[in-house]
């Protein structure tokens, strides 16, 4: 009986002082492994809609490519249309997706080649200029009725944002396009350009179909109210063209990587983000109709303004 | 004397029985309330980075505006660390919205976290404005867009500084409250386990005492 007492009264509290000091003990493993890579490859991204976006979209693309060409993949956003003439020039960046017009005016200035575009979802490659204006606005298919309006265009140096326009007009006998109007405003971005009209902030806009579809699509509320007025001819979107004085090999390893990109998991997901199907070929002869409008405008391509300054 | 230790002994191991629970109940909650001191910690970390990267967008903004860059690259990585900051922050209060062990001791809790997820709301829609409007700011060359813009977006810009703001204050006031809790459990579990020795001795003493008083009866008896 004693025994008993004895070990009861020496074990509880023991017991008791064991309980209160347990500690759980968690152990995180971290796994940070950190490939090193060589050099850096830069593509230039133009502001053709918002830029946030624009940097998510491109940077799975980005990522995939740092491990496909083994070298350090980055996205530079450019501000405005009228910078990427400069970049390349200055060679601050080793290549950008394009803009049609832009690569048009670049490629007749200095030596670039293109590489690739993306093929959106749908199997579009191509895009055209829309005039629109807001339902209700009092402005029809009739030029007239834009006469002395606030216009919203996107800059000088993009096809569906200012060239279609003017070459549009022109051929409906404006040759003044820019005393046609009240106010040009340059909003400097598709999405901003669309945003501007059904803001008040203009009457009729110019943009690029692909970007007015994915407006509509984000504000539904709206979808009814637009109202395209004239639709230019398709042309290449925005295709990622390299300098001309890169090595060979990087122009052909990086043209290989896109071209197949679809056919790998991790290539797919960057697809995703771009909301594209795959990456195809795009040749220089592409954008000779878009020559051949910017010569019916009476446009030297050698002289026209970058318009860089904001 | 026999019966009288069994009722003793019974005793001792009835307080020890309920000792026992109440101090592994109260472990239980130190450990929820010291995690969820470390989850406070991470998350007013998290705020002060996010203070940090709203304020440093700003600063790259006026610079832009002012022309002392084109680079927009900063800028718009702040506000991608931004989102991505808001969404984990998010998460972390939205997990804690359908814990049951939560609403079990707080009636209140539902209620602030409800708050909360409020502001973060507030804060989601204004930072897609912001967005919205720097993008457009950034780009535009419309002087009367620019100067619209530009007041748009310092005023968007402070209002999500201050709702950060509460929401930190919010968070340190929970932080004291659940150390406060924490320390008061700790505190009981320490008292608990100091009475139970001062009776767990006495009894021990007692017993002794009463052996001993046994052992010399019996030992004068004989002598």
């Amino acid at each position: 009986m004693n025994l008993i007492v004895i070990l009861t009264m020496v074990i509880l509290p023991f017991s008791l002082m064991v309980t209160g000091c347990s500690e759980r003990e968690t152990k995180d493993v971290l796994k940070n492994e950190k490939i090193i890579k060589e050099g850096t490859f830069t593509i230039a991204i133009l502001p053709e809609q918002n830029v946030f976006e624009q940097k998510k979209r491109y940077k799975p693309l980005a990522e995939y490519l740092s491990n496909a060409l083994n070298t350090n993949v980055k996205i530079k956003l450019l501000d405005s249309y009228g910078t990427i003439y400069d970049e390349i020039k200055n060679r601050t960046i080793d290549g950008a997706f394009f803009g049609s017009f832009n690569y048009v005016l670049t490629k007749a200035r200095t030596e670039i080649e293109p590489i690739a575009r993306p093929v959106e979802t749908g199997g579009n490659s191509n895009y055209k200029g829309v005039i629109f204006t807001k339902k209700g606005s009092g402005l029809n298919i009739d030029i007239r009725t834009w006469k002395n309006k606030k216009v919203s265009l996107v800059h000088e140096v993009t096809t569906a944002g200012y060239i279609f326009p003017k070459w549009y007009l022109k051929k409906q006998g404006v040759d003044d396009f820019e005393n046609y109007f009240k106010k040009i405003i340059f909003s400097g971005s598709h999405d901003a350009a669309i945003i501007a009209v059904f803001n008040g902030q203009a009457d009729l806009g110019a943009a690029k179909d692909l970007i007015i579809k994915k407006v509509l699509s984000e504000y539904p509320a709206i979808r009814d109210d637009i109202v395209v007025l004239a639709e230019s001819i398709s042309v290449p979107s925005n295709t990622l063209c390299v300098r001309g004085d890169l090595r060979k090999d990087i122009k052909l390893s990086l043209k290989k990587t896109l071209l197949t990109l679809h056919h790998v998991a991790q290539g797919k997901k960057a697809l995703a983000a771009l909301n594209a199907e795959k990456f195809i070929e795009t040749s220089d002869l592409e954008f000779d109709k878009l020559r051949a409008m910017a010569k019916e405008i009476g446009l030297d391509i050698r002289r026209y303004p970058f318009r860089n300054l904001r | 004397m026999k019966r009288k230790l069994v009722v003793g002994l019974g005793l001792v191991l009835f307080i020890f029985v309920i000792s026992a629970m109440v101090v592994l109940k109260n472990l239980d909650n130190i450990v929820v309330n010291h995690r969820l001191i470390n989850e406070q910690d991470i998350i007013i970390g998290k705020y002060n980075e996010m203070l940090f990267q709203m304020k440093g967008a700003q600063a790259e903004l006026y610079r832009h505006q002012a022309g002392y860059t084109r680079n927009i690259d900063d800028l718009v990585d702040y506000i991608a660390a931004f989102d991505e900051n808001m969404e984990l922050l998010s998460r972390q209060y939205s997990s804690h919205l359908d814990d049951i062990a939560c609403m079990q001791c707080h009636e209140k809790i539902k209620e602030r976290l409800s708050l909360l997820r409020g502001i973060f709301t507030e804060i989601k829609r204004q930072i897609k404005d912001y967005k919205r409007d720097v993008s457009i700011l950034i780009t535009t060359n419309d002087s009367r867009q620019i100067k619209t813009l530009e007041d748009a977006a310092t005023k968007r810009g402070n209002a999500i500084t201050e709702l950060l703001g509460t929401v930190r204050h919010a968070a340190d006031k929970m932080r004291e409250e659940i150390k406060n809790k924490r320390n008061i459990l700790i505190g009981q579990s320490r008292s608990i386990i100091f009475f139970y020795y001062i009776f767990h001795y006495s009894f021990f003493y007692y017993y002794i005492y009463r052996c001993n008083q046994r052992y010399f009866r019996a030992y004068k008896f004989f002598n």
